[in-house]
């Protein structure tokens, strides 16, 4: 099972990952076609700043993931294979239940169409449009297992320190 | 171990799945009293103007435990805890080692004249659902008494299908339990823009009828106004009949410890039949909301498989909607306007509306309408009781995110790092 991790220091908020979701998630996939397209072509990933630091803010795909527990219409659903969480758009009413769940404030919404829209981690891709494109790797892309706990909590103390 | 869930919408289905994450092989007998396979229950309003199909409707295979042993059209109406068994309405009994009791909730139907009988509706079930689509074929005006949830949905159900509707309300505005004054204006646009009429601070006195059929109703007031069909959508009571035969300790619901277990100690509840404690108040509650049911069913199931988790509460309330194309979010105490430490921050642009309720450094109670962006984030900290005094300046700006959040709260920073 491989996850997103973020490594809030190293990230500058150029907001790469924003653009390269966004685009990931469109039809052309082309930075030049995609911003045109209707209906636009949303970001599910988010760089925020606050008190001087710039925070990635990323679905954690949670274990007991609110959004599921809580979807009325039962479009969010966890992916078997990859145990990702993942809206079916053919079932989203646009009730917005997930997006006042969240905790963390990812569950976007598709004004046009009234879906919802999250992370998918890029089930076409061998990692994640946002962590490839990331030029800082800020982001990284690697099995929870092998993701040692000493470089999280590294990651942790960056985070809360200074 | 031989598990029984009496109810199969959102509590029932929680705990067993809570329960089979737990024990992969258990036996999980579920019984509905409904014909309809499980379904999502918020969605009935669809069925009444054809939105969505009743398969559309049904739940998703991919979210309902495997091996699930589903009864339909079996209703429990004895319940012997000495021992351990349920008796069913067609004369079987069956057995349990751990039993759980989400039976819902029924809607309150009024003491009127003339309202028994044909053409006056409740909506919780399919079957409602499907009666009031009938009904409202060849009908050409519909009256709603209560400008709730379930009213206003039906509302629209109905005004989509080209009745004329009038939805009647007590109190002075519509989603009186979800909205302030401000932002039932707000809405009151939106449902005007829809044709529906409103009429509030009043009530029906009477229903009026040529044989048995509806005709009109005659208002506290003493307007008669024309109706072909009525539906009816002042709040639900809980379902105690099986609680209470069973010799449960109930209140004005089924009363139940930290843990989800009732007085007896193999019987479990969850969802709308529940009497628990308001998460922000700490004050008794009968929550009849899905997301609090979907909650409690996941605790509950999870006791009941040897598990030991703990319920903190109800939200009195805790509801997303989109009515009239307009967005909604409503968390907590969001009418608490006066009392000590009490702070309201209210702002509206347009149809854009936040309204924050402070109790001295807590954030109890939530509004957005229009843009609801990031509400979870906010509702993390109602839930958490979370000391927002620094964070005050944040929380009023209309770009608090979870990265604020995050910063003054270092314990949950490793767990954001470590992906959940």
């Amino acid at each position: 099972m491989k996850r997103i991790f973020v490594q809030p220091d190293l990230c500058t908020a150029c907001k790469t990952c924003e653009i390269q979701c966004a685009i990931e998630h469109s039809q052309a996939k082309n930075i030049f076609a995609s911003p045109s397209e209707k209906p636009h072509p949303m970001n599910r990933v988010y760089v925020e700043a606050a008190d001087g630091r710039k925070i990635p803010i990323f679905c954690r795909h949670c274990d007991e993931a609110p959004c599921v527990a809580a979807c009325i219409s039962g479009a969010m659903f966890r992916d078997p294979k990859t145990d990702a969480v993942m809206c079916d758009a053919s079932r989203c009413i646009g009730c917005w239940t997930c997006v006042m769940v969240c905790p963390y404030g990812v569950v976007g919404r598709q004004l046009e169409l009234g879906k919802a829209v999250k992370c998918d981690l890029c089930p076409e891709r061998e990692s994640p449009a946002c962590v490839a494109s990331c030029p800082t790797k800020a982001l990284l892309y690697e099995e929870v297992e092998g993701f040692s706990k000493n470089k999280r909590r590294e990651f942790a103390s960056a985070v809360a320190g200074g | 171990m031989e598990y029984v869930i009496v109810g199969a919408s959102a509590a029932g289905m929680a705990a067993a799945e809570a329960i089979r994450k737990r024990d992969p092989t258990a036996e999980i007998v579920m019984l509905s009293d409904e014909a309809h396979p499980p379904y999502y229950r918020p969605l009935i309003p669809y069925l009444i103007h054809q939105g969505k199909t009743g398969d559309e409707i049904l739940r998703e295979p991919r979210l309902t435990p495997a091996h699930l042993d589903l009864r339909l059209k079996a209703r429990a109406t004895g319940l012997d805890p000495a021992k351990h068994t349920l008796a069913l309405t067609d004369g079987s009994t069956i057995a349990y080692d751990r039993l759980l009791l989400a039976t819902g909730a029924s809607p309150i139907r009024p003491n009127i004249e003339g309202l028994d009988g044909p053409g006056v509706f409740t909506l919780r079930t399919w079957e409602d659902a499907l009666g009031i689509a009938k009904a409202a074929q060849g009908a050409k005006s519909a009256i709603i008494l209560g400008a709730g949830r379930i009213g206003m949905k039906s509302a629209f159900a109905l005004r989509h299908l080209g009745l004329s509707v009038t939805v009647v309300e007590l109190l002075d505005r519509i989603v009186p339990q979800q909205l302030d004054a401000e932002s039932a204006a707000i809405f009151a646009e939106a449902v005007a823009k829809a044709g529906i009429e409103t009429i509030l601070g009043h009530t029906i006195k009477q229903v009026n009828r040529r044989g048995k059929k509806v005709t009109s109703v005659t208002l506290d007031d003493g307007r008669e106004l024309e109706a072909d069909l009525i539906v009816v959508g002042v709040g639900v009571r809980a379902n105690l009949d099986l609680a209470a035969e069973g010799g449960l300790q109930t209140g004005r619901g089924l009363i139940v410890d930290e843990h989800l277990l009732t007085s007896d100690p193999n019987i479990y509840a969850a969802g709308d039949v529940v009497e628990t404690k308001d998460i922000v108040s700490g004050e008794p509650i009968v929550s009849g909301i899905w997301t609090n049911a979907a909650a409690m069913g996941q605790i509950a199931g999870d006791n009941m498989a040897g598990g030991n988790s703990t319920y903190a509460g109800a939200f009195s309330l805790l509801n997303a909607m989109e009515l009239g194309g307009l967005p909604v979010i409503s968390v907590g105490e969001v009418h608490r306007t006066t009392g000590a430490d009490i702070e309201v921050f209210a702002e509206r642009h347009g149809s854009n509306y936040r309204k924050l309720v402070f109790r001295g450094d807590r954030l109890i109670g939530l509004i957005l309408v229009g843009q609801i962006e990031r509400a979870g984030v906010y509702q993390t900290l109602i839930r958490e009781k979370a000391n927002v005094s620094t964070l005050r300046r944040e929380l009023l700006g209309s770009r608090f995110h979870y990265g604020h959040y995050i910063l003054l709260q270092p314990k949950k920073i490793d767990r954001y790092v470590m992906a959940g």
